[in-house]
């Protein structure tokens, strides 16, 4: 019954593009599909049935609070909202506990999995190209932050997986190509 | 370039940011009893200060949340931000 649509993301799986980069202290790679569920809601109604829905994933606190449980993500991206990443095979799932988690709450539950992609930034000169993209100290950012910005005049959500030397980039499919010739080229500088 | 300190992100540059005008007006209660002229009144009628101005920003490129700036439309300091529901600061007793 679900149909999941396969298929190459804009910048393909692993683009020639980004595999001279090592040589100047950079690793970029595609992450595989994932599934992103935005979320909204007030966290002292939702968050017991979110943690219930998500293997504990726990959504209370500040907005920009980034918090894993598991292969799971929650990425506060407001006050009353939230992008949960999830496995993308899960994301009908989870999507369908939260929903019967959540019933009769004021929430909104939207599967936004195509909205994004993501690529992760890594290699000794991450923090160097970020510096270069945006005004933003991006070394500062703690193990529990994420980060809503633009990078190159494409608004991008970027969170440490392994700070300081890797960080996952969500961006607008539309602005990948963009991104990734800006990331490219910022090489020249690093 | 402003820095706007964003109350759920911190300090951003201005480039993430809308600018949505003049702050605090409330739309009227009883819309329908209006005359034209109060009706266009509400719609239309900002205050053209020299001073601290109390105004409207949404972090764009951020939370994409609407909230408070205090900033002096002479020097462009901004002196306070707050979330939509807070109170303007009480102008001073002036000279
Ligand atoms: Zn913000």
């Amino acid at each position: 019954m679900d149909r999941v649509v396969q298929g190459q993301g804009p910048l393909g799986d692993d683009p020639p593009m980004f595999a001279d980069l090592a040589a100047h202290g950079l690793t970029v790679s595609v992450v595989p599909p994932l599934g992103q569920i935005n979320l909204r809601g007030l966290d002292h109604e939702i968050a017991q049935a979110v943690a219930a829905a998500c293997n504990g994933l726990d959504v209370t606190g500040p907005t920009n609070r980034c918090v894993a449980a598991g292969a799971s993500w929650s990425l506060c991206l407001g006050p009353d909202e939230w992008l949960l990443v999830v496995p993308k095979h899960d994301t009908n799932d989870t999507a369908r506990d939260l929903a019967a988690g959540l019933a009769g709450k004021h929430a909104s539950i939207v599967d936004v999995s195509s909205n994004r992609i993501a690529l992760d930034v890594g290699g000794p000169k991450a923090v160097s190209l970020f510096s270069s993209l945006t005004s933003l100290d991006i070394s500062d950012l703690g193990p529990d932050r994420c980060v809503q910005t633009m990078l190159a005049k494409a608004q991008v959500i970027i969170h440490p997986l392994a700070a300081p030397t890797t960080y996952r980039v969500f961006l607008r499919p539309s602005y990948a190509r963009h991104l990734a010739d800006v990331i490219v080229d910022a090489t020249r500088f690093l | 370039m402003l820095l706007i300190d964003c109350p759920h992100c911190g300090p951003r540059d201005e480039t993430e940011f809308h600018a949505g005008g003049e702050a605090h007006i409330a739309r009227p209660e009883k819309a329908a009893e209006l005359t034209d002229a109060q009706w266009a009144d509400y719609l239309f009628m900002r205050s053209n200060t020299k001073g601290w101005f109390a105004e409207r920003w949404v972090h764009a490129a951020g939370c994409r949340r609407w909230f408070n700036v205090e900033r002096h439309t002479v020097t462009h300091e901004i002196r306070r931000t707050y979330p939509m529901a807070g109170a303007p600061t009480e102008p001073e007793e002036g000279p």
